[in-house]
């Protein structure tokens, strides 16, 4: 028995991996213990727990790999400063000191950090380095259903790569080429995030849901920044940027170009032009994409494609290349950003560098990404009964019933059941759940349960039978990683007057007969439920089929806005007594909120910063 | 307890201007005059400039990733 634990920290998401003989056993991100979102220290909760669930100590793991090279990012640091210079001095002297204190001796940081845990750890001789992208392929790869495949990885940036094609096949893989810092599609896209006025490195997933309310009628002077070659490789023009050496994304040529200065999140309202940047960057982004797709295809006659890295949790771009039908096969890693990286680095070291032998499994090896926290029936009722919880007990049977009827009374209900999920997506494990027809929850659940903008759309969980019958594709996205559109006979069409109404004047209109799941272009972000991964939250959707004749429900991850996703039953609580959910389910147990103790109420959005 | 919080203050105040003066020297002596010899010779080191090529992509040389290097 060979044990790898592999971690990533230090620069956006910290979380860890641990595996077995190459089986994923668990996987958790910082943030969800430490309750501070994208927690980039190092993780030691998220270590211990990987540990403890695989009764293991630090002195008993076999290697420890981190996901990139300290040292090769720092070359990069040098370089960039090299090419800049006296530009940027203001930027150097705060990146410098931060440097000297924790990446140049990384090595050390890690073994004293680990040694923490464990008095008995002697050596820090087990201690591997990845590489950052390697990386995010492996653990696109490796886990996927596929024996031989191309893989695409785009983010922000590793140590210089930005952008890598790597072949997989059986038990290796080969990064064949990249494009360089300070080229990158991922800080491209983040350049207008933090131009709308939305945090970089988590507003993106606000961007790209608020592109369908606008016209992407700056396309042409989005072009204006960037140069893109055929095979959609690029190279940004670096006179509107200023994240290479500067303390900002955008420079000032950036935003006379476009003629508004960056929006104040605290002051300015989002506007229509904001939508319609949004709409021109997502366009010009899939244009990039679906170039590259198409290049790589044609070059390495592969019909498999895996994605991963930020920029692939991009899911209406991914289903935009699903649509195009440039691979028989795509499959996304869900852990995309850098928390996947400790997965994937653990799973480069065993089958690349250890060279262990790989079978291929046809459904995937990432367990449903069910990889986190889980409390037994026990230990859930020990914390609802040390927080004063009111609750009652029910058997599955029962609480599936009774959920049903709340949730097509209009509830929202806050489902906490199994291991927790690793990655950004809530899959029915820590979520939020709704009635799909109802007219008012996008709304509802935005406003008053999450707290955030009114735009946000959220996404079906739906049964993987009954996929096509509601949406235009017919393939596992398990999850929700891909893009799709309502059928059109569950449809209603706009009249003209309607199409004329301005941007979040649209949310208003009953787009479908799930409208609370219909985003205004008619798409979905889909999530497909099978009883193989998640056997309970099936028979729930079942159920509520059986109610309703309606075999989707809204899910939305379990948090407020800011906030990280919910880990013990203490975090839900919490949650639910801040918000204006109406019920929880935890394991057996079911709490009404009008049963609750009004003094446990907190002030509770207030504790998380905007994001 | 008024002076031993000034005489924090102030030594880390001192560091701060020290690690500045030290970080300066280093950016305005050696990085800035070598960056703009690298550059004088015509050497792009971030390929800022856009070209005539056919393709952006950067073929990766064959030096086999070690795991067991930060490098
Ligand atoms: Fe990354």
């Amino acid at each position: 028995m060979t044990t790898i634990l592999g971690i990533s920290a230090f620069y956006h998401d910290s979380a860890a991996t641990i595996i077995n003989n190459g089986q994923i056993i668990a996987a958790a991100q910082e943030e969800r213990f430490s309750r501070i979102k994208h927690d980039a220290s190092f993780p030691k909760n998220a270590i211990n727990f990987v540990l403890n669930y695989s009764n293991l100590k630090i002195s008993q793991i076999d290697q420890i790999v981190f996901f990139e090279k300290p040292l090769l990012k720092f070359d990069r640091l040098l370089k960039t400063y090299l090419a800049n210079a006296p530009f940027g001095f203001e930027s150097f002297n705060k990146a410098i000191p931060l440097w000297i204190r924790e990446k140049i001796f990384q090595k050390k940081i890690l073994y004293k950090n680990l040694r923490k845990l464990d008095c008995d750890y002697k050596s820090d001789k087990n201690i591997f380095f990845s590489n950052h992208h390697l990386s995010h392929a492996a653990s696109a790869f490796f886990p996927s259903p596929f024996d031989e495949a191309i893989i695409l990885t785009a983010d922000g940036v590793g140590e210089w790569a930005t952008t890598t094609v790597a072949i997989g096949k059986n038990n290796n893989l080969e990064i064949k080429k990249e494009i360089h810092f300070p080229h990158s599609l991922g800080l491209f896209y983040s350049a207008f995030t933090y131009y709308t006025g939305f945090k970089v490195n988590s507003g993106e997933y606000k961007l790209m849901g608020l592109a369908p309310y606008g016209e992407p009628i700056y396309e042409n002077k989005i072009k204006k920044l960037i140069d893109i070659k055929e095979d959609g490789t690029f190279r940004l023009d670096q006179r509107y940027f200023n994240y290479t050496t500067g303390l900002t994304m955008i420079s000032e040529k950036f935003v006379n170009l476009f003629g508004q200065k960056s929006r104040d999140p605290l002051k300015d309202k989002i506007t229509k032009f904001h939508m319609d940047i949004a709409a021109s960057i997502q366009k010009v982004t899939e244009e990039i994409l679906i170039k590259l797709v198409r290049s790589i295809q044609k070059e390495y006659k592969i019909k498999n494609l895996c994605l991963a890295g930020g920029v692939a949790l991009n899911c209406v771009a991914n289903g935009k290349i699903f649509k195009e039908k440039i691979f028989d096969n795509i499959w996304v890693q869900p852990a995309a950003g850098d928390a996947g990286g400790s997965l994937g680095a653990a799973l480069a070291l065993w089958y690349i560098e250890n060279g262990n032998k790989r079978t291929v499994n046809s459904n995937d090896d990432m367990k449903g990404s069910y990889l986190g926290t889980e409390y037994t029936q026990e230990e859930i009722e020990k914390q609802l009964k040390s927080l004063g919880a009111d609750y009652e007990v029910l058997n599955y049977e029962d609480l599936l019933n009774k959920t049903t009827n709340f949730l097509s009374n209009e509830k929202a209900v806050g489902w906490f059941q199994g291991r927790m999920e690793f990655g950004p997506r809530a899959l029915g494990n820590r979520s939020i759940l709704a009635d799909p027809r109802s007219e008012k929850m996008q709304k509802n659940l935005n406003l008053k349960v999450k707290y955030r903008e009114s735009f946000r759309p959220f996404a079906p969980s739906i049964l993987r039978d009954n996929l096509s019958e509601w949406f235009d594709i017919n393939t596992d996205s398990p999850y929700m990683l891909l893009v799709a559109n309502i059928k059109s006979d569950k449809k209603i069409e706009m009249t003209e007057k309607q199409k004329k109404l301005f941007g979040i004047d649209k949310l208003n209109i009953k787009r479908s007969k799930i409208p609370s799941v219909t985003h205004v272009d008619y798409s979905s972000r889909i999530h497909t439920v099978t009883k193989r991964t998640n056997a309970t939250y099936f028979d729930l959707i079942s159920k509520f089929k059986e109610k309703t004749g309606c075999p989707i429900l809204v899910n939305t991850s379990f948090n407020v806005r800011g906030e990280p996703i919910v880990n013990s039953p203490t975090d839900a609580f919490h949650c639910f007594m801040g918000t204006e959910l109406d019920f929880l389910v935890i394991g057996n147990c079911i709490l009404d909120k009008k049963k609750q103790d009004l003094k446990l109420k907190k002030n509770y959005i207030n504790q998380f910063e905007l994001d | 307890m008024r002076i031993k919080k000034i005489t924090i203050n102030f030594l880390s105040f001192t560091i701060k201007t020290i690690s500045t003066f030290v970080i300066a020297i280093f950016f305005f002596v050696f990085i800035t005059p070598i960056g703009i010899v690298i550059r004088l010779f015509k050497k792009d080191l971030l390929n800022y400039k856009f070209n005539k090529d056919k393709s952006y992509w950067i073929k990766k040389s064959n030096l086999k990733n070690n795991m067991k290097k930060q490098f």
